[in-house]
């Protein structure tokens, strides 16, 4: 089994006759920050949701914590942090009545660290759930969570629907808590400026694929992008491999290349460019890149 | 496991404390009655004051019952109380498990007192025809099934995204159900098809709950 925390084998899913993951492959080894990228729509809650057993896969298999997710026991169960996307907790519940239930259901439990949490949010404990707002939701979806000191936490797209201050003030304190020795965690999310804060490693999911797998540092140098003027009209095709995005305008070309090397360099010469600049890219110009276009694979 | 079943009897506290009020106020009747005397008719083999309490009350009970495991399903389905439970140390199977003991506590609620006083007062004020021990355990043992089969039935129908088709299927069925002892009587039979109704709900809801998406 290895130590991987999360483990992903040839997970296919049919969601009302529509392929939602295509053959998804992924290792999540123990103590690492992933961050699963994708646009809305495009199956990272599925795939959240048939890790934590809440779904069932159509094909493949997924382990959490060396257990199959179907087949997750109480004492797994209570090792995993979970914050679900739109919080739903149960609604009607005052906070102070949820906090006793997950209490007693769980094994682990620092109530100084939840007080210190509610605190750091300001939640008050005796409203309903359900008058809170998003924001405050996921303050104390995520403060449920961190009060097992989970092994494992998943984060489904915490900040969404969360205004900016809202937004800001749960990821800082995320952060702290996210950094903290050993514990694993799987953020998704498809806001690229909360991923880039925590991951250090990526994956990005384009039409059901997990097209991207590989450390964010990995990720911003196998991804070119080439400006590159011609001294009269661009060539049609440049017969060059892994071509991301291809857009040219009078003698101009502008190229976006995964795992540019010296061989593409060498082919990309035979064409003679009159002039060839390298484009900086953030982890944004790269998501939009990779999700505007087919499937590439930068999987490491 | 005793904290979700403590969560399921807390969520179904208005079930409970007006079932209590309830059994309160027949146990008060039976007495009052049985103290004025049984009377010699009896109905099923039942002593007729006692059938006729019983014949009002417990159709109720029964609609209540499928009531009770309708709403324990449909709410935690509409609300997503089962998908966030299960995210916590808890299994699918524990979930459901604390439901149906929740039922059967319930249930239990309302037949033990109703059974104890009945016996107590056989006992106080004998009748002509006294029914037997195992008689008197055969009635409740019917009545139990036909409230927990009624019951299951409600399980079953209640995981559905719609409210009109599980209250029609209970508006429906319980009454067929509580017509089966009219029909057949406090007998063997009665109590072999209640618990076969019972396996087969029971184990269709199970089925359902840990395949279905939470």
């Amino acid at each position: 089994m290895g130590n991987e925390a999360i483990k992903v084998e040839n997970l296919v899913k049919f969601y009302e006759g529509r392929c939602v993951l295509d053959g998804i492959n992924l290792k999540v080894p123990q103590g690492c920050i992933y961050g699963l990228l994708g646009r809305n729509g495009v199956g990272k809650t599925t795939l959240i949701r048939i890790l934590l057993g809440l779904d069932l896969p159509t094909r493949g298999q997924t382990h959490l914590l060396g257990c199959e997710s179907s087949k997750l026991s109480a004492e797994i169960h209570g090792r995993i942090g979970y914050v679900a996307e739109g919080h739903n907790l149960i609604q009607n519940y005052r906070v102070g009545k949820l906090i006793n239930l997950c209490k007693s259901l769980s094994a682990k439990w620092d109530q100084d660290f939840l007080n210190h949490l509610l605190e750091t949010f300001r939640l008050p404990t005796d409203r309903k759930i359900k008058q809170f707002s998003g924001g405050m939701r996921g303050q104390l979806n995520l403060s449920l969570a961190m009060a097992i000191d989970p092994e494992l936490l998943i984060l489904d797209d915490p900040t969404l629907g969360l205004d900016t201050v809202a937004r800001r003030q749960f990821l800082e304190l995320a952060i702290d808590l996210l950094q903290q020795d050993g514990r694993t965690i799987l953020f998704s999310s498809h806001i690229l400026s909360d991923v880039e804060r925590i991951a250090d490693r990526i994956g990005i999911l384009v039409a059901g694929k997990l097209a991207v797998d590989c450390t964010l540092e990995e990720l911003k140098n196998r991804v070119t992008k080439l400006r590159l003027i011609f001294p009269e009209k661009p060539p049609a095709d440049l017969h060059l491999t892994d071509i991301i995005n291809q857009q040219a305008q009078g003698r101009e070309l502008v190229i976006t290349v995964a795992n540019f090397n010296k061989q593409k360099q060498a082919i990309i010469e035979t064409f003679k460019p009159s002039n060839c600049t390298e484009v900086p890219m953030s982890l944004e110009d790269i998501f939009i890149e990779c999700t505007n276009t087919q499937p590439l694979s930068i999987v490491n | 496991m005793l904290a979700l079943i403590k969560r399921e009897i807390a969520d179904a506290a208005v079930f409970f404390l007006i079932t209590a009020i309830f059994v309160l106020i027949l146990t008060g009747m039976l007495v009052y009655r049985v103290a004025i005397g049984w009377g010699s008719d009896q109905i099923l083999g039942v002593p007729s004051t006692m059938y006729k309490i019983f014949g009002n009350f417990f159709p109720f009970i029964f609609l209540i019952a499928a009531v009770l495991g309708a709403l324990q399903m449909y709410l935690d389905r509409d609300k997503k109380i089962s998908s966030y439970l299960s995210t916590l140390a808890t299994t699918r199977r524990q979930i459901l498990s604390a439901k149906i003991i929740t039922g059967v506590l319930w249930i239990l609620l309302v037949i033990l007192p109703i059974a104890a006083t009945d016996a107590v007062l056989l006992k106080v004020f004998p009748m002509v025809a006294v029914p037997d021990a195992g008689f008197l355990i055969r009635i409740f043992v019917t009545i139990f099934l036909c409230g927990l089969a009624c019951y299951s039935f409600g399980l079953l129908v209640g995981w559905h995204s719609g409210k009109s088709l599980p209250a029609l299927g209970i508006i429906l069925v319980t009454p067929i159900l509580v017509s089966l002892i009219v029909i057949k009587g406090f007998g063997l039979q009665t109590i072999i098809f209640f618990l076969l109704f019972i396996s087969a709900a029971i184990i269709r809801t199970w089925q359902k709950f840990m395949s279905l998406s939470l």
